[in-house]
């Protein structure tokens, strides 16, 4: 029990966080990163970020499960902005099938994904560049399905009334 | 004696009289606010059904064929064919949607600088 009364496991030799120090020119314990250092992983992510990647089945698969975890609660699974966190609420984002989102180009949502617009802030951290590219085109087959034509989709018109 | 306490009481009447009709003098006449009517309670007491209620009517608008615009020959169509439309455009697939794509040969913008 006497090995209790002891402080010497509390007080470690150490630098405590943020401490000044004079160990180093600047005089800061904390190491700031070198001049033009760059993480793991930042180039491939930027270059996924800006080439669009081919779309395929599977990709927009991808996008439709993303989509429905992270877009789907403001958004709504349709895209009209009506998701649930908006009827509990929160003010609802514009819908997708407007004149003026249907006409953006892809990258528009990929940079909405990126940095974030308005009230939505940005989903970087938790949907990775290639994902984010996915979502844009599954956004792309939200809209096709609300403003398609007939000569897109010939097999419609057997189907109305 | 009874002289002694009857005129205690006497005077204990006559102090707590004297102090209603100071207090009720000297305090600020308050106004009750009217009643109103509480708004419902912010709550969801049904979120099951609630969320129930969202997927049944976003799962409609995601499946099945209706008019949007009869003039135009604009239709809804489900989300499933319109993702194999899609996949079927190849490059042209994060293009805008309802842009004339008919048209052959269009000078394409960059999708991305």
């Amino acid at each position: 029990m006497a090995g209790c009364q002891d402080q010497n496991l509390f007080q470690q030799k150490r630098l405590d966080t943020y401490a000044a120090s004079r160990i180093w020119p600047d005089g800061t314990s904390a190491r700031p990163l070198p001049e033009g250092a760059v993480a793991q992983g930042d180039l491939a992510r930027d270059a996924a970020l800006a080439a669009p990647p081919e779309v395929t089945p599977a990709l927009l698969g991808l996008g439709r499960d993303r989509y429905d975890v992270f877009c789907s609660p403001c958004h709504g699974y349709d895209g009209d902005g009506h998701g649930m966190i908006v009827q509990r609420g929160f003010p609802p984002p514009p819908s997708y099938h407007s004149e003026r989102l249907r006409a953006a180009p892809a990258s528009h949502f990929v940079d909405v994904i990126t940095h974030g617009y308005g009230v939505m802030y940005a989903y970087a951290a938790r949907v990775p560049p290639a994902e984010r590219w996915a979502v844009a085109a599954y956004i792309r087959a939200l809209q096709l399905s609300h403003h398609a034509t007939l000569a897109e989709a010939p097999e419609a018109a057997g189907r109305l009334r | 004696m009874l002289a002694a306490v009857a005129g205690f009481a006497l005077f204990v009447a006559a102090a707590m009289g004297g102090l209603k009709l100071s207090y009720d003098r000297g305090a600020p006449r308050r106004e009750r606010p009217p009643p109103r009517a509480m708004p419902q309670p912010g709550l969801q007491i049904d979120p099951a059904g609630d969320l129930k209620r969202l997927l049944d009517a976003q799962g409609e608008a995601l499946s099945g064929y209706a008019w949007v615009d009869r003039e135009r020959g604009i239709v809804r169509i489900p989300v499933a064919r319109a993702m194999e439309i899609l996949a079927g455009r190849g490059a042209a697939a994060l293009d805008p949607v309802g842009a004339p794509a008919a048209a052959p040969g269009p000078i394409k913008e960059s999708r991305r600088p």
